[in-house]
C-alpha cells in the first residue's frame, strides 16, 4: 500500500503548530513547487525548475518533520502532477498559438518534435496566417486549450491545493474537459494519419509511448478527485 | 454530491458502492486506451507507414525559416508569448473565484483546518483504491514528464540541429 497520510496516527501531528495556511514552510513550500512546477513544463527552463521544484519539495517534507499540519502527501502530489502536465502541454502549445512560434526557439522545439513524433509540426510549419502548425484541427484545439482548458486547470489546482471549494470543482470539470481533448485529438490525429504519422520518425509507436501516456493522468486522478470530501472546506 | 453534514448511516455500503464505480471508470479507461493503441497499429498497417517501427518518410523541412536567428534577437515575440501565459491563468483564477462565491449560499458551518485535513484524509482511507492508484501513476506520470520536459529541447537539438534545420 502507498505510505499516505491517512496512514498517520493522529498523534504525530501537533495541533498547536503551524497549519499549510499560517506555516511559512509550507506558504513557501507551495510557492516554490508552483514556480517549480510551471519552469518545469515551460519547455525552455525545465533545466532551472528543477532544482526549484526540489527545493518546494524539500520545504514540504521540513514542515513534516517539524510536526506542521501538512496538507496530506497524496493530495500533494497528485496536484503537483496536474500542475506540471497542464503547464507542460499549456506552454508547449502556447509557444506554437503565440507569435514565439516564429522565433529560432520555437522552430527549434516544433520542428524537432514534428520530426521526431507528429509531422504536423514541421511540414508547412509558419506557412498559415496564424503561424505555428498548419493543421487546422490541431490549431482549433490549441485556441480552446491555451486560452481555456489549461489555464482554467491551473488555477483551479492552485485553488484545490488551498482548499477552495470551487478548485476541487474547477479540477473535476477541466479534468473531463482533457478526456474531451484527448478523444478530438486523437480523432483527428487518425484521420491525418497520412500526412503526420507517415512523416515522423517515431510515428504512432513514439507518440503512444511519449506523448499519449502524458494525457493519462486525466483519467487516473478523476477517481481520486471523486473520492473528496469538500463538505468543510471553503 | 451531497452537501449535508450530517454523518451517512449507510457509510460502508456507500464506499462499497463508490468503489464498484470506480472500478468501471477503470475499465474504461484501460478499454479506451487499449482501443487507442490497436487502432493505431491498424491504421498504421492499413496505409503501410507511420507506425514508427522503421516505416516512416521523413520530409525536407518545409517550414518558413525563423524571422530572427537568435533568442536575443526575438526577444519581444518571446516576452509577448510568456506574458500571456503568466497572465491567462491569473486571469481565470480571479473569474473562477468570483464565480466560486456562488457557492457560499450553501450554509455549511466553517471548519478548522484540522478538520478539513481529517476529512480529507477520512476520504482516502474510504477509497484506498482511487487513492493508490492516483498516487502511484501520478509520481510516475510525473517522473516521466519532468524527464520528457527537462531533456526533450536538448534531445531535439542534437537530434536535428539548433532552428530545426
Amino acid at each position: 500500500m502507498v505510505v499516505t497520510d491517512g496512514k498517520r496516527p493522529a498523534g504525530q501531528v501537533n495541533s498547536d503548530q503551524p497549519t499549510w495556511r499560517t506555516s511559512r514552510l509550507q506558504h513557501r513550500s507551495d510557492w516554490f513547487t508552483l514556480v517549480g512546477a510551471m519552469l518545469c513544463g515551460s519547455v525552455v527552463l525545465g533545466p532551472i525548475g528543477l532544482p526549484v521544484l526540489i527545493y518546494g519539495i524539500v520545504l514540504y517534507r521540513k514542515a513534516e518533520r517539524a510536526g506542521e499540519l501538512t496538507r496530506p502527501r497524496t493530495m500533494s502530489v497528485v496536484m503537483l502532477f496536474i500542475l506540471v502536465d497542464a503547464a507542460l502541454n499549456y506552454v508547449a502549445w502556447g509557444i506554437d498559438l503565440f507569435p514565439s512560434h516564429d522565433t529560432a526557439l520555437g522552430l527549434t522545439w516544433w520542428a524537432g518534435l514534428g520530426r521526431t513524433l507528429d509531422a504536423a509540426y514541421y511540414i508547412d510549419y509558419n506557412t498559415t496566417h496564424l503561424g505555428g502548425t498548419a493543421f487546422v484541427a490541431e490549431k482549433a484545439l490549441q485556441i480552446g486549450c491555451v486560452l481555456m482548458l489549461f489555464p482554467m486547470r491551473i488555477a483551479g489546482a492552485w485553488a484545490l491545493l488551498q482548499f477552495r471549494r470551487w478548485g476541487h470543482q474547477v479540477v473535476i470539470m477541466t479534468s473531463w474537459g482533457y478526456i474531451l481533448v484527448w478523444v478530438v485529438w486523437l480523432s483527428q490525429l487518425a484521420m491525418g494519419w497520412d500526412q503526420r504519422m507517415a512523416h515522423s520518425l517515431y510515428g504512432w509507436f513514439g507518440y503512444l509511448t511519449l506523448c499519449v501516456l502524458g494525457f493519462l493522468g486525466a483519467f487516473v486522478t478523476l477517481p481520486y478527485l471523486y473520492s473528496i470530501d469538500t463538505r468543510t472546506w471553503d | 454530491m451531497s452537501q449535508s453534514l450530517k454523518p451517512a448511516t449507510n457509510t460502508r455500503h456507500t464506499s462499497a458502492k463508490r468503489q464498484r464505480s470506480f472500478a468501471a471508470f477503470y475499465c474504461f479507461t484501460i478499454l479506451i486506451w487499449m482501443s487507442a493503441g490497436i487502432a493505431g497499429v491498424v491504421i498504421g498497417a492499413l496505409s503501410g507507414t507511420g507506425t514508427g517501427v522503421g516505416d516512416t518518410r521523413l520530409q525536407p523541412l518545409t517550414a518558413k525559416p525563423p524571422v530572427y536567428g537568435s533568442i536575443t534577437a526575438d526577444g519581444w515575440r518571446l516576452g509577448v508569448t510568456f506574458l500571456a501565459l503568466a497572465l491567462l491563468p491569473v486571469f481565470w483564477y480571479g473569474f473562477l473565484r468570483a464565480l466560486g462565491a456562488f457557492g457560499s449560499r450553501d450554509e455549511v458551518p466553517s471548519a478548522t483546518e484540522k478538520q478539513q485535513r481529517d476529512s480529507l484524509i477520512g476520504g482516502e482511507c474510504d477509497n484506498t483504491l482511487a487513492t493508490s492508484v492516483a498516487y502511484r501513476l501520478s509520481l510516475l506520470s510525473l517522473v516521466v514528464l519532468l524527464v520528457f520536459g527537462n531533456f526533450f529541447l536538448p534531445y531535439v537539438v542534437l537530434r536535428w540541429g539548433w532552428g530545426g534545420v
